[in-house]
């Protein structure tokens, strides 16, 4: 074994030359999967990130009333619930959404957005820290006028940290009201969860719309350490059914317009929702797009098969006689076999290592160019960046993708080489 | 006797002269003039959008109202664009109509006609008798008119604006108005110069609307956004009841 490996090792430096072409296409396939593996994977993780604070966390228990807007009366007894299951680690939030003719005011400037969120900071603050802030920031938003935007709707107001805004929007009943609200911080999202979103105290929002007392629209929860996989959505839904009427779990948005337009109730129903069910149109394409990398990653597979089937017809041919000699000194069937694949395993290897490095430097150099002039493309950046996410896991993946496909090219080769009797290899011109 | 019954008189008289008016009768007198529940009403307005640096937009209108039934029809007629547009009133519903894609959709007469200042209910009848209860008034001086303003707080919550300032000539026709959001922040103002007499009725001849939160700074003077309202070709004439269907709407725009 130690010595097929020495052979082996001495073989591929004396045909450097040769194996050097096979090397490079090993170490860039490599590199392409790793950059387009570590982009998508950040760019999937800035889309959660994102999505997780518009959407109040992992998941969100939505009130529905029967033909009317969504509303819970008595968010403390759902938060207790969801709070206090064993095994359950999430932390609970109440929140209001609303949409009702939401318009900014300021210096004759106007922005009708498309929503404002009352927010529980006290539970809530340090979500909002990971926030890119212009200016400002998050802190003394409890119980406050407070108010955060996102950068285009500060610049369409020409307002700044500290200003004074007015806050134009209908009550619950219909009716024209106002607020002046503290521009406390001015975040950095133009992607479609925060351009037109601000974010105030969840009461100050209740009390200018004149809300029931006390109420929320959801409650949303985020998973604390591997809450996850701990208490999967199936598992709570399950659980919440015992004490609360509840919907089916919804796969997507529209699951449960279909499922609460089927049906008239009395009192408020409550839904469960997963981030993925709120995000499913955007999943759809980042599917599309894992689709496309293996494809593409197939195709590079594929090109380095042939390149190493290609590459060990002609080393073996042109080693013919060496194998003979080899054969002819007691060198047995298998060993021959086991030298050639530790020839390609260890081209994999080394250019897969080459090729996984290059690609995590292209990632890094990446990840300081500011993609946020891309249209549409900020859902996926985090402050207008691609923040790559590889995991030692993956990174080891493709780089076993690589030798699996080098050692299955080289197998053939290599049983062919070992076929070969040492008589007839030993009479053949070289 | 007789000199003490011309004291008494005089007295009761003077009274009287100083006294103040019945305003919840003088908000329905003003509602009153500018109804018409006697006979159906037809127009057409012109609503200019004015920005300040950014142009006009404009908008003709032809309305028709029969006051009585609580019905209105609203028909844009320009721009081209947006011509078969329309709006229509019968008691508590309230559709728009859009000619493109052939739907009618539920909308209020809270909501702002064509994006201008103008709210849907500017077009219909007056209500203020109804719809609000008197919290204040006093005398002012507004350009050549001696006026009433009266503070005016809505009684429900089907009305535009919670809060509204009345300044009534004593021909009991408004000449200013001012709306406020249920905070008390001034919203819109208001202006009636003039008015066009229709049968026994009032129509103004034209309304400014001015947007007390937007505007831009021209020349070193903030000027508010604005809308100009320009009403012509009063009517009274009979309006057949076909008129005041979704089916018009559907038929106008084809």
């Amino acid at each position: 074994m130690d010595s097929t490996f020495r052979i082996a090792l001495r073989n591929l430096f004396r045909q450097k030359t040769r194996y050097r072409v096979l090397a490079i296409a090993i170490a860039f396939g490599c590199a392409i999967i790793t950059i387009v593996y570590g982009s998508l994977g950040g760019m999937r993780q800035s889309l959660e990130d994102k999505a997780k604070i518009y959407y109040g966390g992992d998941f969100n228990i939505l009130g529905n009333r029967y033909q009317q807007d969504y509303l819970i009366y008595d968010p403390p007894e759902l938060m207790e619930a969801l709070e206090s299951l064993p095994g359950h680690p999430v932390r609970v939030s109440p929140r209001i959404d609303y949409r009702s003719n939401v318009f900014l005011s300021f210096g004759g400037n106007s922005v009708h957005l498309r929503m404002v969120t009352g927010v529980s900071w006290e539970r809530e603050e340090r979500n909002f820290r990971s926030f890119n802030y212009v200016s400002g920031g998050p802190e003394g938003m409890a119980g406050s006028n407070g108010i955060l935007i996102s950068a285009p709707v500060a610049q369409m107001l020409g307002a700044r940290v500290g200003d004074d805004l007015l806050l134009l929007i209908d009550t619950t009943t219909g009716q024209r009201n106002s607020a002046t609200l503290v521009l406390r911080g001015i975040y950095k999202d133009s992607s479609m969860f925060g351009y037109y979103t601000s974010y105030m105290d969840i009461d100050f929002l209740r009390a200018t719309i004149r809300g029931v007392p006390g109420s929320a629209t959801y409650v949303g929860g985020y998973y604390q350490g591997n809450g996850r996989l701990a208490y999967p959505l199936t598992r709570l839904q399950t659980t919440l059914e015992k004490s609360f009427p509840m919907f089916p779990l919804a796969t997507t948005k529209s699951d449960m317009f279909s499922m609460k337009g089927s049906s008239s109730w009395t009192g408020v129903k409550y839904s469960l929702m997963g981030l993925n069910a709120h995000i499913a149109q955007i999943n759809q394409v980042v599917q599309v797009m894992t689709l496309l990398l293996l494809a593409l990653a197939a195709l590079l597979v594929a090109t380095v098969i042939l390149g190493v089937v290609n590459t060990y017809r002609v080393v073996v041919f042109e080693r013919t006689r060496e194998i003979g000699t080899m054969r002819a000194i007691g060198m047995q069937r298998p060993m021959v076999v086991r030298l050639f694949l530790f020839e390609a395993g260890m081209l994999a290897i080394a250019a897969s290592i080459v090729g996984v490095a290059v690609g995590i430097g292209a990632l890094i150099l990446l990840s300081t160019i500011n993609f946020s002039w891309l249209p549409g493309f900020d859902v996926f950046l985090a402050n207008g960046h691609i923040a790559w996410a590889m995991a030692p896991g993956e990174i080891l993946s493709v780089a076993a993708l690589m030798l699996i496909a080098a050692l299955a090219a080289a197998s053939g080769p290599a049983a062919r080489a070992a076929s070969i009797e040492p008589v007839q290899a030993c009479s053949m011109e070289s | 006797m007789k000199r003490f019954l011309l004291a008494l008189f005089c007295i009761f008289m003077a009274a009287s002269l100083f006294a103040d008016p019945d305003f919840a009768a003088m908000l329905r007198k003003v509602d009153a003039l500018v109804t018409f529940n006697d006979s159906d009403f037809s127009a057409q307005y012109t609503i200019d959008q004015i920005k300040p640096g950014e142009g006009k937009d404009s908008t003709v209108a032809a309305i028709f109202r029969r006051d009585k039934e609580q019905k209105y029809l609203i028909m844009v007629l320009q721009p081209q664009t947006d011509r078969g547009k329309g709006y229509l009133k019968i008691e508590d519903n309230f559709w728009l109509y859009d000619p493109i894609s052939r739907a009618f959709t539920f909308t209020s007469s809270k909501e702002r006609f064509q994006n201008s200042n103008a709210r849907n209910s500017d077009f219909t009848r007056s209500t203020f008798a109804t719809d609000y209860t008197i919290t204040a008034t006093h005398r002012e001086q507004l350009g050549k008119f001696d006026c009433w303003v009266l503070d005016l707080k809505a009684v429900s919550d089907s009305v535009s604006f919670a809060i509204t300032k009345l300044w009534i000539s004593d021909d009991n026709l408004v000449r200013k108005k001012e709306d406020y959001s249920l905070s008390g922040q001034i919203l819109r103002t208001t202006a009636i110069p003039a008015y066009q007499q229709v049968g026994g009725h009032y129509v103004p001849i034209s309304m400014i609307i001015l947007d007390n939160l937007s505007g831009r700074v021209v020349n070193g003077t903030f000027v508010n956004d604005r809308t100009v309202i320009t009403i012509t070709k009063p009517s009274l004439e009979h309006l057949p009841d076909a008129l005041f269907s979704k089916a018009y709407l559907e038929k106008f725009a084809r």
